[in-house]
């Protein structure tokens, strides 16, 4: 669930950033606007036609009403002028959203088919969800590893499509304590609708516990580096399934008891999973894809994953009995 | 009283053939250069998509009644709703009222024998024909999953069979710049004696802008597709960023066109509105020269908007409020245009018939289709609303209770002229009635859902948004069994004898003065007009 105090009928989900209460009021003035507009013209509009209606015998003939400059011209400026005052004021909420505050605090986003990652300054790195400080400016620098993705935090009223090849930006400042809903909004193929992300938004100290607790541990064993990776950075999490209980959706091969299956390859080839198979699917993943399975889905790690993390990787998936 | 009419008065017509009765036989109609006839085969073939897309739209919606798989996985899911969008946009709205109606109807509004080019009309017939059949082998092919709007770089990526969808929509480009071509000419050059453009039927003026936007944007659409077509077929890399492109040019190129081409699909409606609402109001239409300048408007600033469906793409801010500014701009001949509608109401004679309420469902829906793109113009919020229900409603609101209304009003309209027979009014009625409320069903509460935060294109989605989605299915089912309805009152008239007046609705345009239906050439004597279109 978003947000327990959203019910079927709320129009806008719970206000949980500074900019939230902003959007909120021009919204709500745009929606009265549009409530007063819509009754004057269909309120007319529904009167003339049960006031004039035809009711039998000779019709009404009036060849006098058709123009009124006075009146064209007072329809066409008085609006012009509610325009250019609407315009005015979405630019200046526009430009809330584009400038952040010097002193954000900086993440880096990269979406994929179909996980989001997340990395900070001092090496921690998640996926699926991450943690932002309660009432500190928090800025988003984004790129995507394949298609356009969009970046959608509804409760925080803000959004900015990911795009591969570039850097795009947001920012916001939670006011509320707890989970948020991350949403992706530009469509990216078979579990689009399944690439949720969750924004916790923590009290100073919790904050940086969970940063602490999400870096690099020096002493780590490579499968324990691996398994980071793999709910982290590599988000491979998001695709595949570690154990016979879990719950997501069926995208890509199951991974547990991997070393030693035999697979039957989608051009009807038998072989054997071993290192080199797991190293070739995660740099060119569509040579030799598992029957079953569509082509196209996995997005390449190569240049993304260094040597080091892709044997890491292999590691963990070694312990997966 | 009307100095709007032939020379010769409406009873002493020496009695010629209708269009239908002039050549009998299937080369009668594959060889035709008579402009009704090939309205009529555009009639039927964009009925069909309607028919075909609304199965789609049917399904997708069915899909959505619970969250995760309800009838299908997500792969078919993304295909279904991708077609309903590319058969909805390409092959039905797009060449719904200009290449239909408005091929029966603008030479004999124009008092013309037919088009200025008629092969050239029956050419653009036949390559709609062959753009609707590489649609229809994508279609077989294993479909497309892209979305309408073929975003790279997923459109480039995606294994499916995107490259005859493209070259369906490549194709139907040309169909739809034939028929601008043809009408601006027409309108140009064959209009009757004494007609200036001042003395032209709204529903003239409105294709006419309508044809000034085919022809100067679907070449811009041919181009984006060809270089799509280049950089999947020849590895050329322009939109990929894995092959040097920019993903984001994609959405300047593509929009370049297919923000005018909503201009394309609606202002036609504008212009049967007019018709259908002075007719009905027994009144001469009120601020003719606002209506038809207003549509000129539109087409001219409608080229400069298509920044607005990239608020949030990673755009220059300074883009983004020129953008915003000049959708604003464009939103105020379109306030122009209902605002005159209502006040040609204004001590009009108001007969209700099934064209009229349609037309009042136009003006209810479109009032909320336009008052709701504040919302959208608004750079700041579109921010939230971008890309999730909220536009779909509105689009919807625009496209459907917009253009396809007042597509269905005109047909009914101008049925007893193209076919000879009336209907059962009763059964037209309701049938409006019926979608009405689907209509408002279905998309109204698409309204609450996409501010709630759900976003579009979206298979599977949270529990909370359960409720609304059902709703909105079960209204979709009842817009389905409003149209069911039209179709049974319309197609059953085929089956009874002709018996239509010349004018039923005492309309005061030219086609009225000729017989339902007419004869070959439309008129028996070349009419002449010495006053407005609409004096009564």
């Amino acid at each position: 669930m978003m947000d327990q105090s959203t019910s079927t009928l709320t129009m806008l989900p719970t206000q949980a950033s500074t900019i939230a209460p902003g959007y909120d009021l021009l919204f709500w003035v745009i929606t009265y606007m549009c409530v007063f507009f819509f009754v004057l013209i269909i309120g007319a509009g529904t009167y003339f036609v049960f006031k004039y209606r035809y009711r039998g015998g000779e019709h009404r003939v009036d060849t006098n009403h058709t123009h009124n400059t006075t009146l064209e011209i007072a329809w066409s400026v008085v609006p012009l002028f509610l325009c250019i005052g609407l315009f005015a004021w979405g630019f200046k909420l526009y430009l809330d959203f584009a400038i952040p505050p010097k002193d954000a605090i900086e993440i880096r986003v990269t979406g994929q088919k179909w996980a989001w990652n997340f990395e900070y300054d001092n090496g921690a790195a998640s996926a699926k969800e991450f943690a932002v400080p309660l009432n500190k400016p928090v800025k988003l620098i984004m790129t995507s590893r394949d298609v356009l993705h969009s970046f959608f935090v509804p409760s925080f009223r803000t959004k900015m499509d990911v795009v591969p090849g570039r850097y795009t930006t947001m920012w916001f400042q939670a006011t509320q304590v707890g989970p948020q809903q991350v949403f992706c909004t530009e469509y990216c193929g078979t579990s689009h609708s399944d690439m949720l992300a969750k924004v916790l938004v923590l009290p100073e100290k919790e904050y940086e516990d969970w940063l602490e607790k999400h870096r690099d541990d020096p002493n780590a064993t490579p499968a324990d580096k691996g398994k980071k990776i793999f709910n982290g950075k590599g988000g491979c999490n998001a695709c595949h399934a570690v154990a016979a209980d879990q719950a997501i959706p069926v995208i890509g091969p199951k991974l547990w008891q991997l070393f030693g299956r035999a697979e039957k390859m989608a051009d009807g080839a038998q072989l054997t999973v071993d290192e080199n198979y797991i190293r070739e699917s995660i740099e060119y993943p569509n040579k030799q894809t598992v029957a079953g399975f569509a082509a196209g889905a996995m997005p390449t790690f190569k240049g993304v994953l260094s040597d080091k993390e892709i044997s890491d990787l292999i590691a963990y998936l070694k312990t997966l009995k | 009283m009307t100095q709007y009419s032939p020379k010769s008065a409406q009873g002493d017509r020496p009695a010629s053939p209708s269009f239908y009765k002039a050549a009998r036989g299937i080369g009668s109609w594959l060889y035709t250069l008579d402009h009704k006839r090939i309205g009529i085969m555009y009639l039927v073939f964009v009925l069909a998509a309607f028919l075909l897309g609304g199965v789609f739209a049917l399904l997708v919606r069915t899909e959505l009644l619970t969250p995760g798989k309800t009838i299908v996985d997500a792969n078919t899911y993304n295909r279904l709703f991708t077609l309903h969008g590319v058969v909805m946009v390409f092959l039905v709205i797009i060449p719904s009222i200009p290449a239909s109606l408005g091929n029966l109807i603008l030479p004999l509004q124009l008092g013309a024998k037919d088009v200025a080019f008629p092969r050239l009309n029956l050419a653009s017939f036949y390559i709609y024909l062959i753009g609707a059949c590489f649609a229809l082998y994508s279609l077989v092919n294993g479909a497309v999953d892209t979305g309408w709007t073929f975003y790279t770089p997923y459109s480039n990526t995606t294994d499916t069979s995107v490259i005859s969808m493209v070259l369906a929509a490549f194709i139907l480009g040309f169909s739809s710049i034939f028929t601008g071509l043809n009408f601006i000419a027409t309108t140009h050059s064959l209009r009757a004696p004494g007609m200036t453009f001042f003395r032209m039927p709204l529903f003239v003026w409105a294709l006419y802008a309508t044809s000034v936007i085919q022809i100067l944007a679907t070449p811009v659409l041919a181009i984006t597709l060809l270089l799509l077509l280049a950089e999947r077929v020849l590895k050329v890399g322009i939109f990929d960023p894995a092959m040097g492109g920019d993903a984001v040019l994609f959405q300047h190129f593509f929009w370049f066109y297919s923000h005018p081409a909503v201009y394309i699909m609606i202002v036609p409606g504008f212009g049967v509105v007019s018709e259908l609402i002075t007719t009905f109001s027994r009144k001469p239409i009120f601020g003719y020269r606002a209506i038809a300048m207003s549509s000129i408007g539109i087409a001219i600033i409608g080229f400069l908007v298509w920044g607005h469906h990239m608020f949030t793409a990673g755009q220059s801010e300074i883009a983004g409020m020129i953008f915003s500014f000049l959708t604003f701009l464009v939103a105020i001949p379109t306030a122009i245009k209902v605002l005159n509608w209502t006040a040609t109401m204004y001590r009009g004679s108001i007969v209700l018939r099934t064209p009229m309420w349609y037309a009042i469902g136009f003006l209810y829906l479109f009032t909320v289709g336009g008052l709701t793109g504040m919302y959208l113009a608004t750079a700041g919020t579109d921010v939230h609303l971008h890309d999730t229900y909220f536009v779909v409603a509105h689009f919807h609101f625009v496209m459907m209770g917009g253009t396809m209304f007042a597509f269905l009003g005109g047909l009914h309209y101008w049925w007893p002229k193209i076919t000879g027979r009336m209907y059962n009014e009763t059964l037209g009625s309701f049938a409006c009635l019926v979608a009405f409320i689907g209509f408002n069903m279905t998309f109204l509460t698409q309204f609450v859902l996409g501010a709630q935060g759900m976003p579009r294109r979206y298979y599977n989605y949270l529990d909370q948004f359960q409720p609304l989605h059902a709703f909105s299915s079960v209204g979709s089912y009842v817009l389905g069994l409003g149209f069911l309805l039209s179709a049974v009152c319309l197609l059953g008239t085929l089956f009874k004898k002709s018996d239509a007046p010349d004018n039923p609705w005492e309309g005061t345009t030219l086609e009225w003065q000729t017989a339902s239906p007419p004869p070959l050439e439309n008129f028996h004597d070349q009419p002449a007009v010495n006053a407005g279109p609409y004096d009564r």
